[in-house]
């Protein structure tokens, strides 16, 4: 057909170049640039602590980092939630109709992009991760799963914010679910609900790795709900079982075990 | 010469208005001009030949293939290329990034051989310069061009213009008519419009449209012939005719039924189009 001739035997070939353009446009949106900044703050003010202080641990003073990452990734959600949007803000639906890559694999290369800005994440914590190892005794392996965690939120988050520009077609809805994602995070002391918000931080590492369960459940569910307005099939009602069951089953264990006395002793 | 598009007694509504009713039709691959008032069902003819709008009945075919089958729907939109009436444009990428994007979603992956696509389109539409300009820069006669860029990707079999030349001053006009023009031939262009010289200039066939229904079928110069006998000229304005205006020479060119012992002369599209959309005022509202 194309003066190229490059027109692909596999519908679903398109994703990767797209995912490609998704990633580079989300990493530069100006929402996620201004979480960068957040998390560059975030480092600065860790690292100040690690150097002004013998006694210092990522627990107490590597706090900065997280919130700041946790900011990040609500940022990420906004900007995913707009390039969602972007057809409909751009009054292009009716245009992009006519081509003939599925509104599915558009969406799947959303999610995918939201890889992007997870790889910044990676390569923002790797250098202030090996500063610190080098400097700070008390790494633990809590600490580390937490690591792992915040950069699970953002890719949790950049998949919730491509749903609701699927479900809740409106660049008001990611903003105020984010802000009221920030008041939700857990106090001192925690209440045992808050163990199921992204922002929990368990003590003990077994724990921890249950809430990155439960995070990587909520990312599949999410895919699956931005995934399933255009497209139903077989593979995605099977996705979305098993993510609802790790959701359950996770959150089920977290109940138990962070606040087992119910009387808001929790170990997070 | 082979049919690339068949329309079967279309019809589609919008609520209580009625936008087509039973259009019929076979486009062959050559440049059809769709001539209406607004509200005549252009757009929506359109949007049924881009694969955008399912009609209420009636059948259709594009390229041989059956838009209703969503694995035909995939093979159609891989040979067609439409631009729409309002087209909608990213306007925080550059020219050359937003065509990029719609050549992926045309399904160009290999980056090295779309990018050549791309400026050949830019280059064919005139906004090489631009292309690493923001399109929320670009002027609105360049944003039309630019629209018709990615409809142009890959050589489309079957070209759907919705009013491409509405917003171009007369230069780009007729550098749009040499770029149809230059086109295949084995590409079929449907092209709507209000601007019966595009019509004149280009078109190998005209199909006017009004209420929803086909009024001719055509060629231009066969249009033009339907007014034959009711176009006159006269030192004055005569009351009986359906439409008279003043000409650079101070004459009157009156349309409709003409006096006895009027001077008649030979009939435009023009004319000829506004005899068979009768008042144009009483076609307001007519159909979306």
């Amino acid at each position: 057909m194309s003066a190229t001739g490059t027109m692909p035997t596999n519908p679903r070939a398109s994703l990767r170049p797209l995912a490609r353009v998704e990633a580079h446009k989300l990493i530069r949106h100006p929402a996620f640039l201004a979480g960068v900044g957040f998390v560059l703050v975030g480092i600065a003010m860790f690292v100040r602590a690690i150097l002004s202080s013998s006694g210092s641990t990522w627990n107490d003073d590597g706090w900065t980092v997280g919130v700041a990452v946790a900011v990040l990734a609500i940022l990420t959600m906004v900007a995913a939630n707009l390039a969602a949007l972007r057809d409909r803000r751009e009054d292009a639906v009716e245009q992009h109709m006519a081509l003939p890559v599925a509104q599915s694999t558009r969406t799947g290369a959303l999610i995918a992009a939201t890889a992007g800005p997870a790889m910044v994440v990676v390569l923002l914590l790797a250098g202030v991760v090996g500063f610190a190892i080098s400097r700070v005794p008390s790494l633990t392996a809590a600490d580390q799963v937490h690591l792992v965690e915040r950069l699970s939120a953002v890719v949790m988050l950049g998949t919730l914010g491509v749903a609701l520009a699927g479900w809740l077609p409106s660049p008001f809805v990611a903003p105020v679910i984010g802000w009221g994602l920030l008041l939700v995070s857990p106090g001192d002391p925690p209440q045992t609900w808050q163990v199921l918000t992204p922002w929990a931080s368990l003590r003990q590492a077994e724990l921890a790795t249950w809430h990155l369960g439960y995070l990587v459940g909520l990312t599949v569910l999410f895919g699956v709900a931005a995934l399933v307005r255009s497209s139903r099939s077989r593979s995605l009602v099977i996705a979305g079982v098993i993510g609802a069951v790790a959701v359950i089953a996770c959150a089920a264990v977290l109940f138990a075990r962070a606040c087992p006395s119910r009387t808001g002793v929790c170990w997070f | 010469m082979n049919v690339t598009v068949e329309f079967t007694h279309l019809e589609k509504r919008y609520g209580r208005v009625r936008a087509l009713d039973g259009v019929s039709c076979e486009v062959e691959p050559l440049v059809t001009g769709l001539l209406g008032p607004n509200g005549a069902g252009k757009t929506t003819l359109m949007r049924i030949a881009a694969t955008v709008l399912a009609p209420d009945r009636g059948s259709v075919r594009l390229l041989g293939r059956d838009p209703s089958s969503a694995t035909d729907r995939v093979e159609i939109r891989r040979r067609l290329g439409y631009m729409p009436q309002e087209p909608g444009f990213y306007r925080s990428f550059t020219t050359f990034a937003f065509v990029d994007y719609v050549a992926i979603l045309k399904e160009m992956t290999d980056r090295a051989s779309r990018h050549d696509e791309v400026r050949r389109v830019l280059t064919q539409v005139g906004l090489e310069d631009v292309a690493n300009r923001k399109v929320k820069t670009l002027s609105g006669g360049m944003r039309r061009r630019l629209a018709l860029a990615q409809a142009l990707l890959g050589d489309p079999e079957l070209l759907v213009l919705d009013e491409p030349t509405a917003g171009l001053d007369p230069e780009q006009r007729l550098r749009f008519r040499e770029l149809i023009s230059q086109l295949p031939l084995r590409t079929t262009v449907l092209l709507s419009t209000h601007q019966t010289e595009d019509v004149s200039a280009l078109c190998e066939r005209v199909i006017v449209l009004a209420g929803g229904e086909i009024r001719f079928d055509g060629t231009p110069p066969a249009l033009a012939v339907t007014a034959g006998g009711r176009v006159w000229i006269a030192d004055g304005r005569d009351d009986a005719a359906l439409l008279a205006w003043r000409m650079g020479d101070g004459r009157y060119r009156h349309v409709g039924n003409p006096p006895p012992g009027a001077t008649l002369v030979d009939p435009t599209i023009d004319d000829a189009y506004l005899l068979m959309v009768g008042d144009p005022s009483a076609q307001e509202g007519a159909a979306a």
